[in-house]
């Protein structure tokens, strides 16, 4: 079964976070021991950028990534992280990245300025993404009050040639089981599981009844969070609530590949 | 058990009417359970006893008379399996108190799950007769705890914890926030008296097991699974990753030693609810 695990942080974790929290480096050699181990056969991969930091951190950040799937163009897929709040720079280091081989943006809100993601601003991102035929994979999050599910639906309707990818179905525990009816009519949003929480029910069988089995797809938010935990909540809700196989390989996979044009 | 060492769930759901009106799909439309299914699952994951949280209408004393009636009973039956908490309403006032001793002396080892549903702030001065009888009958009370509901953060659970450092305050799913739950060693570093329930807690093993128990000492985390809705079977990954992985995958920790995942997976929670192995 083809395994494509649509959500991988990598790079360097450094500057005052290093001294606060530890160095971590998260290599592509570290992750791609790991994806051999749980059978993992593709990553999309995009960097570490804690916060809205500088045009030059992000680039370096960039860079890692063009660089490692450079070296393993076979196993990574790269995504970059700019931020609308970079102006007409994020619009060419976007352009930078393009050239360079990545497929999509890796957006989060939150932490890179704390932006609504549906605002005016997202515009000339979207236009570029939409022409050069990019995916949006974005943070969601209900407790943030900018880029909840309902702000990525505005966005989404706004632009809805543009694939549009919402991690983490809100994030919250108490509503996350509602996700699939909010984005049900943008077809163009698609889910993506990583730091999910583990309700195997609400993560990955409802879904399927109420938005279809090609809207799906696993992700870890590795290595901070666990891809044999997420993949453990598949087990169960495959177990437990019925999911037939040829649903559990679209999720797995088949709709990554199809979404990222493999 | 598992590796030889006992396991408690200290957070499973059950109700006495599973498939009787809003219960029969629980909160979100999810699928309920009957305590024998409990139990299967249990045995498939290696679970030896669990701590049975009663779920169901609290709004009449009535009703949750009916809730911890039945909890006490099929405590009784399972008694080598199952532990009954009793549920109390803070806003039945002097109900509540009575209904506390009423339950102890049926055999109910604890209170819970006080949920945010009530709109009580966790330190107000509503809760403060319910933990401090339940700190003189020496009760724990497992607390819901959400960053992101203002009258159950993991900041008023250590307000509450000073105000009466002799009850054992049992706070689950460790504020729930995957952005926030780094942090929650800090906040209850002075408040020994509260203990940490991994129970719909965010997949991020070193900061679920691995960074509370080297910040805090290993007597402070205990397992739970938030059954029936959540998943034991996630819960036990999570201990298997942060025993696999170490310093390269974030804080910079070695890896759960045995003797940590001896005290998650039982031994704390043993102590707590002062049960002989």
């Amino acid at each position: 079964m083809l395994f494509i695990d649509f959500h991988v942080h990598m790079g360097e974790l450094g500057g005052i976070w290093a001294e606060i929290h530890g160095k971590i480096e998260h290599s592509p050699e570290i992750w791609i021991k790991r994806m051999n181990k749980i059978g993992i056969d593709k990553a999309v991969v995009f960097p570490f950028v804690s916060g809205l930091l500088t045009h030059e951190d992000f680039k370096n950040a960039n860079n890692y990534i063009l660089q490692a799937i450079k070296k393993y163009p076979e196993k990574l897929i790269g995504f970059c992280t700019i931020t609308p709040m970079h102006g007409k720079w994020a619009l060419t280091e976007l352009q930078r990245c393009v050239e360079n081989g990545i497929k999509g943006i890796k957006l989060y809100p939150p932490g890179h300025g704390f932006y609504p993601i549906d605002g005016a601003f997202m515009d000339p991102i979207m236009e570029f993404v939409a022409k050069n035929d990019l995916i949006i994979l974005t943070h969601s999050d209900f407790n943030t009050k900018i880029c909840t599910p309902f702000h990525v639906v505005n966005l989404a309707e706004r632009f809805p040639e543009v694939t549009i990818v919402m991690a983490h179905f809100g994030e919250d525990p108490d509503v996350c089981h509602w996700v699939p009816d909010i984005v049900k009519k943008v077809k163009n949003i698609v889910l993506d599981t990583s730091c999910t929480p583990d309700i195997p029910e609400s993560i990955f069988s409802r879904p399927i009844n109420i938005i279809g089995p090609e809207r799906i797809v696993f992700g870890s938010d590795a290595p901070t969070l666990s891809p044999e935990v997420n993949l453990k909540k598949l087990e169960v809700a495959e177990e437990i609530y019925n999911i037939p196989k040829e649903v559990k390989k679209k999720i797995l996979g088949e709709n990554a590949a199809r979404i990222l044009h493999l | 058990m598992i590796d030889d060492m006992l396991v408690i769930d200290a957070h499973c759901h059950a109700s006495p009417a599973p498939t009787a009106g809003i219960l029969k799909t629980g909160w979100g439309g999810l699928y309920q359970c009957t305590i024998e299914e409990l139990l299967k699952r249990m045995d498939k994951n290696g679970v030896d006893m669990a701590v049975i949280l009663p779920s169901g209408n609290k709004v009449f004393p009535e009703d949750v008379k009916i809730l911890n009636d039945w909890c006490a009973k099929i405590a009784k039956k399972y008694s080598k399996r199952l532990i009954g908490f009793c549920i109390i309403n803070p806003l039945h006032g002097d109900f509540s108190i009575k209904e506390i001793e009423r339950c102890a002396n049926l055999g109910l080892k604890g209170i819970g799950e006080i949920t945010p549903i009530h709109h009580v702030p966790i330190d107000s001065p509503i809760f403060d007769p319910i933990v401090e009888r339940a700190q003189e009958l020496n009760m724990p009370i497992t607390i819901h705890s959400d960053f992101n509901c203002p009258w159950n953060t993991p900041e008023r659970f250590a307000r509450l914890a000073k105000k009466y450092p002799k009850c054992k305050l049992i706070m689950a799913h460790m504020g729930m926030s995957p952005d926030l739950i780094h942090y929650v060693p800090d906040i209850v570093k002075d408040v020994p008296n509260v203990f940490l329930d991994s129970s719909a807690t965010p997949e991020l093993p070193e900061s679920v097991f691995t960074r509370p128990v080297r910040e805090l000492g290993k007597n402070r985390v205990i397992l739970g699974s938030d059954w029936p809705t959540l998943s034991i079977e996630c819960e036990l990954a999570k201990i298997k990753v942060a025993e696999e992985y170490g310093p390269v995958h974030g804080w910079g920790y070695k890896p759960l030693t045995k003797e940590e995942k001896r005290h998650i997976l039982g031994l704390n929670m043993a102590k707590i609810l002062k049960i002989e192995i």
